[in-house]
């Protein structure tokens, strides 16, 4: 074989190629990865993006705050349609109302409860003595049950 | 070289998958008929690629710095890959025993027999030549690289190899005589 042939005989090993599947599946775990290998990899650029993307995002939550507080106010006093739930007179009125049905449940907590209390039976006089002192006598006299109040606090 | 490779390597750096994808479009072939001819097997000859590559988009970053064209600087990943391959599997492979089923050749069925024989002719002689006179002859005579890529991708002067070329091809004339 001569010094041209050689080259020319070598020239054939070009056609020696890898699976085309093969050579799909490499290119794409590469290509793939690649994304999350420059994503890891921070820069100046990247930095300065994201902290921007935060601004922004706090910035965009403290206006929708903002409008939403406003949107209340501006309903209340430009809107004819009032909200009763923004009105103040309302609301007093309403507030009054609460704290007259706390006294009102006061009153009824006051009344269960000294409807709850036992009976106070005063021994009788000394004719009926012949009744064991330990037995409820049947004669005893019902006080006034706020009488009763009285004489547990003395 | 590829059209515009300096731009793509830049954005190759700059962590484009796109832009490496068409470097890989470009060299995959030729670093796998590199490795294909000094490993024999197909399987093993596409798992380096893969990490030849692997290692290559990894390193990237770090390719402007060493100041070589591309492909040499690819050849070299290429070569210390398949000195760690062979240092870790520690056994060789006969010519004889290759199995011609790993001769991977794309539309190998249209082939003309007379270019198949040839084909299998010169692998088997470029198989049964050193690595260094392998590496030469390929990058020379096959990937048509010149004399300063070879030089760089082998880290030898451009002198020596020409002296190389020279004796590589005195040796595959003696072999495919």
């Amino acid at each position: 074989m001569t010094n041209l042939e050689i080259p020319k005989s070598l020239k054939t090993l070009k056609l020696l190629r890898a699976d085309e599947e093969y050579v799909r599946r490499s290119r794409l775990m590469l290509t793939g990865g690649a994304d999350l290998r420059a994503a890891g990899r921070p820069t100046w650029w990247k930095i300065m993006m994201q902290g921007f993307q935060v601004a922004a995002t706090v910035a965009l939550a403290g206006l929708l705050v903002l409008v939403l507080t406003g949107s209340f106010s501006a309903w209340n006093n430009l809107s004819p349609f009032r909200l009763s739930s923004l009105d103040p007179a309302a609301l007093r009125a309403e507030a009054q109302a609460i704290d007259l049905q706390i006294h009102l449940t006061d009153v009824g907590y006051t009344e269960a409860k000294t409807a709850a209390l036992p009976t106070v039976n005063v021994s009788a006089p000394a004719s009926t003595s012949s009744a064991s002192s330990t037995e409820p006598n049947p004669s005893s006299t019902i006080i006034d049950p706020t009488a009763a109040l009285e004489l547990l606090a003395k | 070289m590829l059209d515009g490779e300096k731009q793509l390597i830049e954005s190759a750096v700059r962590g484009e998958a796109s832009a490496f994808g068409r470097l890989y479009d470009h060299y995959q072939p030729m670093i796998y008929r590199f490795v294909l001819v000094k490993t024999s097997r197909r399987e093993e000859a596409e798992d380096l690629t893969h990490q030849i590559f692997v290692n290559a988009w990894q390193n990237i970053g770090r390719y402007r710095e060493m100041g070589f064209p591309f492909s040499s600087w690819l050849y070299r990943i290429a070569r210390n890959q398949i000195v760690d391959f062979y240092r870790s599997q520690k056994r060789t492979v006969s010519i004889d025993d290759v199995d011609p089923e790993y001769f991977a050749v794309t539309g190998e069925a249209t082939l003309a027999v007379e270019t198949k024989l040839e084909m299998e002719r010169a692998l088997s002689a470029v198989r049964s030549l050193k690595a260094d006179y392998q590496d030469v002859i390929l990058m020379r005579f096959v990937e048509d690289l010149s004399l300063k890529e070879v030089a760089e991708a082998l880290g030898k002067s451009e002198g020596a190899v020409k002296l190389v070329q020279h004796r590589a091809l005195q040796k595959l004339r003696t072999i495919l005589s």
